[in-house]
């Protein structure tokens, strides 16, 4: 992974004794509220419902086992011993003391780590694909083009206070495992007919209150224009983006307004000032971060070997066989598996961690997986790179720690939001929604027989549970000071995006459970086969049979 | 409408003497003259820029301090090569004045504001190519 040099370290360090000076002042009472609120929030700090919340970038998912470790450490010290694993791939701390926040990012750049825009109307940490550059259906690997966006948007001087936040995904798969058609710009990495790589642009999707399918507005940039192109879009959007409404300000409501051929237009007027200008990428600075990203040593161990040791620990195994199916994905190297573990132990937040799990965690990506680790924008972590051998040993490792569950992609693996919990805009409780619906659906035999499912949930309409694109989705509605939850279906973040539906009208939060039951029994009947899923079912029998399912007068 | 107003040289660090400014609009009714414009941030500068490179001094006016067309209007001016003075006016954090640098502002129109500016703490790397520095970190050092 990316190491920093002597100049990313200085950024960082310098950043945080910045923001140290920064917070004193505002102590002091020589800031603002108002002031220190975008110098704060551009540091990772909200103020939440109970205590301030700390955002840590992980930039686009890849962390260190000596990162995990220090986020442990921080949380113990100056948390209550946990954090959070976000659905941008970062990592929270819901309880910092915020006379403490310049110690701990102090103690983050150490480690290489920092908050820097992972909150705040800027650009913020570029996401991608968890299984970059180990994915069977890779195409490009996506890391250098981010490490290089990290490092141009961060600390950008002409875009840190633009209308709105802006978000950037990056995919290199066949797969989109990275939603980027839900991106204020996602980027498509992909090779022309002569095997050269270009980028392809998406602009002005997202989720939030209006949630959009992102509009291509470039399909064959070469990648040395890559940075110019984005100051260009950036610039658009700044100067035009609306700033009146906060609600109205992001830029795919400007995308909408202006139509997406003249949006196109005014960003290629823009890019004629920039196009082969300073920023333009030379081979020689793309290889040079791609160098970074090299792919590691992998054991000479013969591949069909660790395939037939595998094979035969599946067969004397069924739990783990069913792991390893459902937890466990295709690999470039022949005799690997990329791993994931779910953070969604029932009776636990949906993508909560301990730092007794990040510790061991770490110890075992040191053991199997050469020391690295990703988050996973569906709250869950990943190691990436473990021999099929080993696989047996780390479940086993994996099953005192909690985090053995084989539901990778099932029912009870949902995305959650921290909603009224922890969060002041949420309308509505989130995670005892998750919390209940996975003690109804514990069962394993269950959801092996439901197959893959998404469902996301949101405590309110920013959508940070992306609900929109579960294919079940949950929206935590406010009626009359009383919390009530909308149910839609038929979403999909992948490459054949789709909005869901809202199904009807909304539910009390007892009735939820039942609700989903309902949708998920009538799936059960309308299906053709085991292999048809949820989202095909719909696809082929429309809203109807479900809204009758829930509905409908028995 | 003429504003006369002080501010602070980027090369002496003195309060220097009054230019007579125009706002946008009397300046497009004047014919565009080679005077000082004064630009708010929610004005549209594309139909003028020709005519505003050869003003010997813009000043844009910040709505607000989180109101950041600014930092475009005047990355842009610095791009097609503006060489007069910029200044920024309005609503701006002293904690804003190391990004309005790099987008190729010389002053601020508040002198005690610039004073407070240059007393905090900076970053003394970035990444970007900018109004002051014309190459990103990847083509100077590290390709080195």
């Amino acid at each position: 992974m990316y190491q920093y040099d002597q100049l990313d370290q200085t950024i960082v360090n310098e950043r945080v004794a910045q923001f140290r000076e920064q917070t004193e002042r505002y102590l002091r009472g020589d800031l603002s509220d108002a002031q220190y609120l975008p110098l704060r929030l551009q540091n990772g700090l909200y103020v939440q419902r109970l205590a301030p919340m700390l955002r840590i970038a992980v930039p686009y998912g890849l962390i260190s086992s000596a990162q995990l470790r220090a986020i442990a450490r921080i949380s113990r010290r100056y948390d209550k011993g946990y954090a959070h694993i976000s659905t941008r791939q970062n990592i929270q701390l819901n309880w910092p003391q915020l006379e403490d926040v310049p110690d701990i990012l102090a103690d983050l750049a150490e480690v290489q780590m920092h908050a820097i825009q992972t909150s705040g109307n800027c650009i913020r940490n570029t996401t991608t694909d968890q299984f970059a550059g180990v994915a069977a259906d890779e195409v490009v690997d996506p890391r250098p083009y981010c490490e290089i966006i990290r490092q141009w948007s961060t600390l950008h001087p002409e875009f840190a206070f633009l209308p709105r936040k802006f978000k950037i995904a990056v995919n290199g798969a066949e797969e989109d495992r990275a939603a980027i058609h839900f991106h204020d710009i996602g980027i498509e990495l992909y090779r022309n007919t002569h095997g050269a790589v270009r980028l392809k642009f998406l602009v002005g999707g997202g989720l939030g209150r209006t949630p959009v399918i992102g509009s291509m507005i470039r399909d064959d940039l070469d990648p040395e224009h890559m940075l110019t192109y984005l100051e260009a879009i950036l610039r658009v959007y700044n100067l035009h983006g609306r700033r009146d409404n906060k609600y109205k300000a992001r830029i795919k409501i400007l995308v909408k307004a202006m139509g997406v051929e003249a949006f196109r237009d005014a960003v290629d007027a823009e890019w004629e000032t920039s196009r082969n200008g300073p920023n333009t990428l030379s081979d020689h600075a793309l290889a040079e971060v791609a160098g970074h990203f090299t792919a590691p040593a992998y054991s000479a161990k013969d591949a069909s070997a660790e395939s037939a040791f595998l094979a035969e620990a599946c067969a004397r195994e069924p739990l783990f066989a069913g792991w390893v199916k459902r937890n466990t994905m295709a690999h470039k190297q022949p005799g690997y598996r990329a791993v994931t573990i779910t953070l969604k132990a029932t009776g636990q937040a949906p993508g909560d961690i301990s730092a007794a799990q990040m510790d061991a965690l770490a110890e075992l990506a040191d053991e199997f997986s050469l020391g690295e680790l990703r988050t996973t924008h569906e709250q869950n972590m990943v190691l990436a790179d473990v021999p099929q051998s080993e696989l047996m040993t780390l479940w086993q490792a994996l099953q005192p720690l909690g985090l053995a569950a084989s539901n990778a992609g099932h029912i009870t693996d949902m995305i959650c939001c921290p909603g009224g919990d922890f969060c002041s805009l949420a309308n509505a409780k989130s995670i005892p929604v998750a919390q209940a619906l996975q003690e109804r659906f514990e069962a394993m035999d269950y959801q092996y027989d439901l197959g893959p499912i998404e469902l996301n949930i949101s405590g309110c309409m920013n959508a940070c549970g992306h609900h929109h694109v579960g294919h079940i989705g949950i929206l935590g509605v406010d009626k009359k000071g009383q919390e009530f939850y909308q149910v839609c279906i038929g979403g999909s973040q992948a490459g054949n995006a789709s909005i869901a539906r809202i199904l009807g009208p909304s539910f009390s939060r007892a009735d939820l459970p039942t609700v989903i039951e309902k949708l998920l029994e009538r799936y059960l009947e309308l299906r053709e086969s085991e292999q048809e899923q949820f989202l095909s079912v719909y696809e082929r029998c429309g809203i109807e049979p479900f809204k009758d399912a829930v509905y409908g007068k028995a | 409408m003429e504003k006369p107003e002080q501010y602070l040289s980027a090369e002496t660090g003195n309060a220097v003497a009054t230019l007579h400014s125009f706002h946008l609009q009397d300046w497009i009714e004047a014919g565009k003259p080679a005077a000082a414009v004064i630009v708010a941030t929610e004005d549209t500068l594309a139909e003028h820029y020709t005519d505003l490179l050869s003003a010997p001094r813009i000043t844009i006016e910040f709505a607000g301090f989180m109101d950041g067309r600014g930092f475009s209007h005047a990355a842009k001016l610095r791009q097609l090569g503006f060489k007069g003075e910029l200044v920024a006016g309005g609503d701006v954090l002293a904690d804003q004045w190391v990004f309005l640098q790099r987008c190729g502002f010389d002053a601020l129109d508040n002198i005690a504001l610039t004073a407070s500016a240059e007393t905090l703490p900076g970053i003394s790397e970035r990444y970007q190519a900018d109004a002051r520095e014309l190459e990103p970190l990847f083509r100077r050092k590290r390709s080195a």
